[in-house]
């Protein structure tokens, strides 16, 4: 086991060289020249562009631009921003608090709604139960994130006063951006909880576990959910990685600061280091939270080894 | 600031609430206490956008620059169009060519950081704008023709251009050209700006989180404001937040939960609700600048025919406009510069309204028939209009949209490109577009007009109409030289007079700059561009 995960580990090394090949050769290839952008409507003369261009080391060859950025990774630099010179190490460590904390609560929020959602929708199957959970289901799919995060911001903060509309740190600020964000998402969770519980609902080995007489919650626990959560967890794997990293209209909405922001506003700027960098981190968390997705398969599937 | 409910409190609030809701109220209750109020001598502000830095040197970001002129002392104020009042600089004189200005300066006024402001610290922050590894936007436009800075005394210093440059006081108005510590730049080096900025303003950066909030705190040391002001000594406030947040209504939002006690750019579709709000004080003043308006290429079929270009002025219901996108909010754009700008010409202002039938028999006139699909054609080519705008300009796509319909009217298709700022200014820089949008807000005639009309901005610069006229830029030129304020205001009227005649851009709508507070606060100023608001004399009641 130990040997699997190390190896995995190594395995990062590789999809980080290919990422940032891939993130810088994307870059470049979109149209829009980065000192064009920074300069926008001020009327720069075509010598004041190449000035810009010059002062962002942006008229070296490409090859030397690539290698010098690999050159500054191996020592952990991850550079500055083309457009205001901060550090890019500096700009992620001052966002991810407030990403993580965001994703976590809204990780929370999916998992728990989601999979009950799920779960009690299949175990009254035909019932009202089942199709009030599966209308919240569908309306959570089908809702604006931008829409739902200003009906909440509308009952919760203007008309009932319990919660701060914006903002950053302390719970109080945390509540209505990790519903917002949760609901949504837990929405595909539900109906993929349904669907998968339903299935396994139809085995013989269920069957078997009914007939020993075994009380139904137990068998819900140790037999039904068990064996969902192989699929329920891959899925929320992901969707845990795309809370960190794809949260941009939440914290736009709730005025976080967050990873996902950044990333947008630099792409939208060709800011070549921040977004090297954003995208780096989130490949890194990507790939650790899969790996702790296949970990976690030998926990709730002894079936499965890593040998 | 966090304020903690007890569970009693938050469960007497919320049956309170549920019963409010109960009732079928939808308005928002000013009066309920305030639960998430702040109070005391600390003001938080909402502002829309997040400065990329606080170094006001270097950004192109209003944002920056109303934060950061409370961090800095301009050298000179500027209470109304064109009359200037001592900032770090208590005289001035320019010579006659309007190439030199030499300026005496305030002594006994320290930087943040304690060391003293003199003509060094002027030469020190001049030199660095102009320099390419600075990568400075606006100061760096403000600047002009800087050639250098001449100490000649610890309290007199004599700026050279190399140039005759008549809008450099109004330049040095702005808190673009705010003079910043040498020792500070020396001591952070790139990360001026973001992790400190150190000026002598009656304000010093306590915090800088991007996307988030900047947190000012009073300047104990402060005793040299501009007698424009109502008192001397530090600010009233002990602290100013400016607090980002992006989306207007949840902006709106914040004022009525008091989260902020002040909120910039107020959407316009509250602006009649708001007007009416007792508890809410709006402030409205006309923004200077050239307004929103339309770029018309003329380097690019069909918009090089003068025919055209008159046809699509004509062909716009600008008093429309401003009713269906501004929300009323605005006033119909009539020149190249907004009314309040030194120099307007209110003839301007007749030209080019809104009439269809004309445009049409304009178009008509000029060889455009009207073809089978409602597009007019001429020799085989269809009235077909490229036009480019970026989704950060705002409300780009409902005043596009607006147009088009317009245009369509009298036989023009209009093919909208909605991009991302990257390839929008690859685009309009090099020419692919008929139509784009400009805005532009400045108080100086002369730069904004050579912005637009200039043929030295044609060249993939600001000017993309592609104008080039030898005669305009000679004009423009002259009202960049001449310091004489008559002779100058003259040359500014025939500037307008001549691009309006040539049909170089259609001029949409004039905007207002919007503010909302609470009947809490007083002693508001903004300058007369409507940019700026300036808490050095603001008090809050709690």
């Amino acid at each position: 086991m130990i040997q699997y995960i190390l190896g995995r580990f190594v395995l990062i090394v590789p999809t980080i060289v290919a990422v940032s090949i891939v993130v810088f050769l994307m870059l470049y290839l979109t149209p829009g020249d980065p000192a064009i952008i920074y300069l926008g409507d001020t009327p720069a003369t075509p010598a004041r562009v190449a000035q810009i261009r010059h002062a962002m080391g942006l008229d070296r060859p490409l090859s030397t631009q690539y290698l010098s950025y690999v050159a500054r990774l191996v020592r952990g630099d991850l550079g500055r921003s083309l457009r205001n010179d901060d550090t890019v190490l500096g700009e992620i460590q001052y966002r991810f608090p407030s990403s993580a904390q965001l994703a976590g609560a809204a990780f929370v929020v999916t998992v728990t709604l989601g999979i009950g959602l799920g779960l009690i929708s299949a175990l009254s199957r035909g019932t009202w139960l089942d199709a009030s959970a599966m209308i919240l289901a569908l309306l959570g799919v089908s809702m604006p994130i931008f829409w739902l995060g200003l009906m909440l911001i509308f009952v919760f903060s203007l008309q009932l006063g319990w919660f701060p509309a914006t903002g950053f740190g302390g719970w109080e600020r945390l509540v209505l951006p990790a519903v917002t964000l949760g609901l949504l998402t837990s929405a595909t969770l539900a109906r993929l909880a349904r669907s998968s519980v339903l299935e396994i609902l139809w085995q013989p080995y269920i069957r078997t576990a009914r007939a020993k007489g075994l009380a139904k919650g137990h068998v819900v626990r140790r037999h039904v959910l068990r064996n969902a959560l192989i699929l329920l967890i891959t899925v929320a794997g992901l969707q845990l990685g795309d809370l960190l990293s794809g949260a941009v209209i939440t914290e736009t909405v709730f005025a976080r600061p967050g990873l996902g922001k950044l990333l947008v506003d630099a792409i939208l700027n060709k800011d070549f280091p921040v977004v090297q960098g954003v995208v780096l981190l989130i490949a890194v968390a990507y790939t650790l939270i899969n790996l702790g997705v296949d970990v976690s398969y030998a926990y709730f599937d002894p079936r499965i080894r890593f040998e | 600031m966090a304020v903690r409910m007890r569970r009693r409190e938050l469960l007497r609030k919320a049956g309170w609430n549920l019963g409010a809701i109960a009732l079928g109220s939808q308005l928002v209750d000013w009066g309920r206490p305030p639960a998430l109020a702040q109070s005391g001598a600390a003001l938080t502000c909402g502002l829309a956008m997040g400065p990329e830095t606080m170094d006001v040197t270097v950004t192109t970001s209003s944002d920056t620059g109303r934060i950061g002129l409370h961090l800095v002392d301009p050298l000179v104020w500027q209470p109304s169009a064109g009359r200037y009042a001592p900032g770090l600089a208590t005289s001035w004189s320019v010579s006659a060519d309007a190439k030199t200005y030499t300026f005496k300066l305030r002594e006994n006024v320290k930087f943040h950081d304690g060391t003293p402001f003199n003509g060094d610290a002027i030469k020190a922050t001049f030199d660095r704008v102009v320099n390419p590894d600075t990568k400075s936007q606006l100061a760096f436009n403000f600047i002009g023709p800087y050639e250098r800075t001449e100490v000649v005394g610890p309290s007199i210093v004599r700026i050279h251009f190399k140039e005759p440059y008549a809008a450099f006081l109004d330049a040095a108005s702005t808190p673009y050209l705010g003079i910043v510590s040498p020792a500070a730049l020396a001591k952070y080096g790139k990360d001026f700006g973001s992790v400190a900025f150190v000026s002598t303003g009656p304000y010093m950066m306590q915090s800088y989180r991007p996307d988030a909030e900047i947190v000012l705190v009073r300047n104990p040391n402060y005793n040299w404001a501009s007698p424009i002001f109502k008192h001397q000594g530090p600010a009233y406030l002990e602290r100013i937040s400016f607090r980002i947040i992006p989306e207007e209504a949840v902006r709106l939002a914040t004022l009525q939960t008091r989260e902020t006690q002040f909120i910039v750019n107020v959407p316009t579709r509250d602006y009649q609700r708001l007007k009416s709000d007792r508890n809410i004080v709006l402030v409205e003043i006309p923004q200077a600048g050239t307004g929103y308006s339309l770029m018309m290429n003329e380097q690019r079929n069909p918009t090089t025919e003068l025919a055209v270009r008159r046809a699509i002025q004509l062909a716009i219901d600008r008093v429309g406009f401003v009713k269906t996108v501004w929300d009323g909010v605005a006033k119909p754009g009539c020149g190249p510069i907004t009314p309040n700008i030194f120099g307007f010409d209110p003839k301007t202002c007749g030209e080019g309204a809104y009439n269809p039938e004309q445009s049409k028999r304009m178009l008509e006139d000029a060889g455009w028939k009207l073809g089978a699909d409602g597009v007019r054609q001429k020799n085989g080519q269809r009235l077909s209009l490229e036009f480019y705008f970026h989704n950060r300009f705002p409300r780009s796509q409902e005043m596009a949209t607006f147009i088009q319909a317009n245009l369509k009217v009298v036989g023009m298709d209009t093919i909208l490109h909605n991009l991302a700022p990257g390839g929008y200014f690859a685009a309009v820089r090099t020419g692919q577009q008929n139509l784009n949008f400009w805005w532009e807000t400045a108080t100086d005639p002369g730069l904004l007009l050579d912005e637009c009309f200039a043929s030295r901005h044609a060249n993939g610069g600001t000017n993309r109409n592609f104008y080039r006229n030898a005669q305009t830029d000679q004009m423009i030129q002259q009202v960049l030289a001449e310091a004489n304020p008559q002779k100058r205001k003259d040359l500014v009227a025939k500037v307008q007079q001549k691009v309006i005649s040539d049909a170089v851009m259609a001029y949409l709508a004039d905007p207002l700059s919007l503010y909302a507070y609470g009947r809490g606060l007083t002693g508001l100023w903004v300058d007369w561009g409507g940019n700026y608001p300036y808490f050095y004399d603001t008090r809050l009641s709690s």
